[in-house]
């Protein structure tokens, strides 16, 4: 009776009924003592698996109710990891998009400066055919620009991502990325269903134009490639007045251009909050999954001894016990 | 007044024997202290029909003690607490099995865990945002196509672990040799080798008890054999006259006396959906169906955990869980897949099954289509042919180009999309409903098994209590014995020592 006082403190699982019983067998008595040693070494058991996986839920049965919290939260911490992995995605094409267009403006604010200095220089001067070579190379840059591509994918393309955006052929440069007019977006998912748009179409920065003839004259065209076009001709004609109109024209175009970077910098904001939000929360997440799932180690290893001591101490008073016989006394 | 000469002599032989017999019954109690359901035995003696002896000259009978008599030899045991632990029994034997089974389950779904099917389906629509990044990749498409392999591949496996295990426990249907060799088949055997076993000891025992005597360690080898019996099925026994039993089993009479009447046989269910159904426990004469009269025992445990219990989810209803969440998520890609564009523009009109993500076997005929699904090859060789852009009217060809990942996002929103077949829920809520299903089922029937050991364990104590032999108790029986059979070999050698005296006076 005192054994079974003994293994009835503190029990981590099932308590075993306890019963009260005048007269005891010898056999039941020895039953009795082994299912409760079996008791304990079981609760010793569940507790090493505990302690040795680190996991306080190892089947569903463990924590019904716990188990599908855990499913769910690990949905969530996934997800959120995915969404990181799309905004960095998006922002190394945002940055190579932005970086593209700073050069852009580089080449906007030269072309300006060359065009003030064909307004003031008296026609037939060598100086004027420099400029004209100068702006030539300048077209080519900007077309070279609006074909930058990131790991194979050309940015400005729109969903064309596939092949150039654009082709110059003499004086005449084509489009042949998805135009601003039709689906042209590309989107990333940076949180359940909220999609952003990452790119911006090239035909409404650097737009396009078409020369015939020879020398080549521009018929038609429009945007920052037009103009440039248009003021190389301007130039190789002497035609001040033209040139003036185009320095207008490329201020236009500066702001256009401006605008875009505007455009993509707020979405680069706009990617790095959320990215900082989904950081927060998958922290919070993952600390409510280790509230669930971790076990707390300090606490199970004091049950471990606990157990350990109850197990020693049981086999001790069963070992006492059970070879108590009056057959020793007579 | 006087008592014959050998008086003496006669009256301590009768003590001599009593303790003698004291001495066996403690001996036979000893050596089966540890045999399984022995019951301890006890001498009853009783006093001796008295002498009467008139007294001369006086009107006076007197009676004189002529020692002990053996009267029989009983057999301790609470028959109402046999019946109670049977009962018992049988519950407990449902329970545990019921308790195994779903342990299995259990290890079959193995969630949560990094390598289970909710992290499956994680992966696959991971592998969609990483090809709604990237259409143009063939890298990301393949990763995706290898993705939906691994996916394939764990819902099969588990699957067909899971029917592996209802036909373990109940048979093919339509396969009679894996219906007598199921855990059922083999239950009922032994049910019928017990019940011949039961009536040969009913035989010995009526052959004891009509030649008036006390057939008590028979007795004890019925109990545990009814015991054994109670395990499998929650039989009725009842007690007749001359010490034998009936034995019934819902409602059916199976052993009357020394006669088996009748046997069981599992008889498969002929239904369209047969595999669901377990097989049927009907007795042989007669073909009486008694499945719906089980109430306890591994038998009804073995029924309840493949489809006879309505109010749990069987094995079968977990396998056709997996099939139907299976089934509703190739048949939603497929969807998705035939209504886009694949990366050189091209769309399947009218719907073509060989563009078809997973792929249906032909040699499919009806049933569960789980084992018949794989990953189309033909995608896997090609995996450009992923239908990832949307069929754009505004486009020139309805294509806007290979960046295009609109179809890409149509794919996605399946995870969040709920689907009638499923109880309007998504893929990874169903899986989660199951599994948390699943968990509440095992985690009931591993605490009421647990509580139901107690209650055996404390009825056990009891009966032991009445009818366990207890060591010191026989120890001092046998002292006891032994002093009275010297005490009565002393009378003998008092009443040796009167006659001498008295023949040596001749």
């Amino acid at each position: 009776m005192a054994m079974r006082s003994l293994f009835s403190v503190r029990r981590l699982k099932k308590e075993t009924t306890t019963m009260s019983i005048g007269r005891v067998s010898s056999q039941f008595a020895s039953n009795q003592a082994v299912s409760l040693l079996q008791g304990n070494q079981q609760r010793l058991a569940t507790i090493q698996e505990r302690v040795a996986s680190g996991k306080n839920i190892i089947r569903p049965s463990d924590d019904p109710l716990g188990t599908t919290q855990l499913l769910g939260i690990n949905v969530a911490i996934r997800d959120d990891d995915q969404f990181i992995r799309n905004i960095q995605d998006a922002l190394s094409e945002i940055d190579s998009s932005t970086g593209a267009l700073n050069n852009v403006t580089d080449l906007i604010n030269r072309a300006s400066e060359l065009a003030t200095q064909a307004s003031t220089i008296t026609s037939g001067s060598t100086n004027l055919s420099a400029i004209e070579n100068e702006l030539n190379l300048i077209l080519d840059q900007v077309v070279q620009v609006g074909n930058t591509s990131l790991g194979g994918r050309y940015v400005f393309g729109g969903l064309q991502t596939q092949s150039a955006p654009f082709t110059r052929t003499g004086d005449s440069v084509v489009y042949s990325g998805s135009a601003s007019s039709g689906s042209n977006a590309r989107q990333i998912e940076v949180s359940s269903g909220s999609l952003v748009t990452i790119n911006v179409p090239g035909d409404s920065i650097f737009g396009d134009v078409t020369s015939t003839g020879a020398p080549e004259l521009v018929s038609g065209g429009s945007g920052l490639i037009r103009t440039l076009a248009e003021l190389k001709q301007n130039v190789r004609d002497g035609d001040k007045d033209g040139v003036r109109a185009r320095l207008d024209e490329l201020k236009t175009s500066l702001s256009t251009v401006l605008n875009a970077q505007a455009k993509l910098g707020s979405v680069n904001n706009r990617l790095e909050l959320t990215q900082n939000r989904l950081e927060g929360r998958k922290s919070v997440l993952s600390q409510q999954y280790a509230r669930i799932q971790d076990i707390d180690l300090p606490k199970m290893l004091s049950d471990l001894n606990y157990q350990q001591q109850v197990t020693q101490a049981s086999l001790g008073v069963t070992g006492k016990v059970l070879t108590q016989s009056l057959l020793n006394f007579i | 007044m006087s008592t014959p000469a050998f008086f003496g002599f006669y009256n301590a032989q009768r003590g001599l024997i009593a303790a003698q017999a004291g001495l066996d019954v403690a001996n036979h109690n000893i050596s089966n202290a540890n045999t399984p359901g022995y019951t301890k035995q006890r001498l009853d003696l009783t006093q001796a029909t008295p002498y009467q002896t008139p007294t001369p000259g006086s009107s006076l009978i007197y009676q004189f003690g002529q020692g002990v008599t053996v009267n029989a030899i009983t057999r301790v045991r609470d028959t109402f607490l046999d019946t109670q632990f049977r009962q018992e029994t049988a519950n407990s034997g449902a329970l545990d099995v019921k308790k195994d089974i779903f342990n299995q389950v259990e290890d079959v779904v193995g969630e949560p865990n990094d390598t289970g099917l909710a992290n499956g389906i994680q992966q696959l629509f991971n592998a969609i945002q990483d090809m709604s990044n990237r259409p143009e990749s063939l890298a990301s498409r393949s990763a995706f196509l290898q993705q939906a392999t691994d996916l394939t591949f764990q819902f099969q496996q588990q699957g067909k672990q899971l029917l592996d295990l209802h036909r373990n426990l109940v048979g093919t249907n339509g396969n009679a040799t894996s219906l007598t060799t199921s855990q059922l088949g083999l239950s009922v055997d032994e049910i019928n080798t017990h019940l011949a076993n039961l009536a040969a000891i009913n035989e010995q025992i009526g052959t004891v008890v009509s030649s008036g005597g006390n057939a008590n360690d028979l007795q004890d080898k019925r109990t545990v054999i009814l015991n054994e019996l109670a395990t499998l099925a929650d039989v009725t026994v009842t007690e007749q006259p001359n010490q034998q039993v009936q034995v019934d089993l819902g409602g059916q009479t199976l052993v009357k006396g020394r006669f088996v009447v009748d046997t069981l046989t599992v008889t498969a269910n002929t239904g369209i959906n047969a595999d669901a159904v377990p097989g049927l426990i009907t007795t042989t004469i007669g073909a009486v169906d008694i499945t719906a009269g089980l109430t306890g025992g591994k038998l009804k445990g073995i029924l309840d955990a493949t489809g006879l219990d309505g109010a749990i989810k069987n094995v079968y209803q977990t396998f056709t869980d997996l099939n139907t969440v299976f089934d509703q998520l190739a048949t939603a890609f497929n969807a998705v897949q035939q209504a886009g564009r694949d990366l050189s523009g091209t769309q399947r009109t009218p719907p073509d099954p060989s563009a078809d993500i997973f792929s249906l076997d032909p040699a499919y005929v009806s049933g569960p289509k789980l084992a018949f699904y794989k990953v189309n090859q033909a995608l896997v060789d090609a995996p450009q042919t992923i239908a990832l852009a949307a069929d754009d009217p505004t486009a020139t060809a309805n294509f806007a180009g290979p960046g295009d990942s609109r179809n890409a996002k149509a794919f996605g929103a399946l995870r969040s999309q709920g689907f009638v077949p499923l109880g309007s829920q998504t893929f990874e809520n169903f899986h989660q409903t199951l599994v948390a299903r699943l968990g509440t089922n095992t985690k009931s029937f591993q605490d009421r098994s647990a509580s139901q050991k107690g209650l055996l364990q404390q009825l056990e104590g009891r009966q032991s209590s009445v009818s366990g032999v207890n060591m010191d108790e026989e120890t001092i029986d046998l002292v006891k014995f032994q002093q009275a059979y010297q005490a009565s070999s002393r009378v003998i050698k008092t009443y040796n020592d009167i006659f001498q005296a008295i023949l040596s006076m001749v």
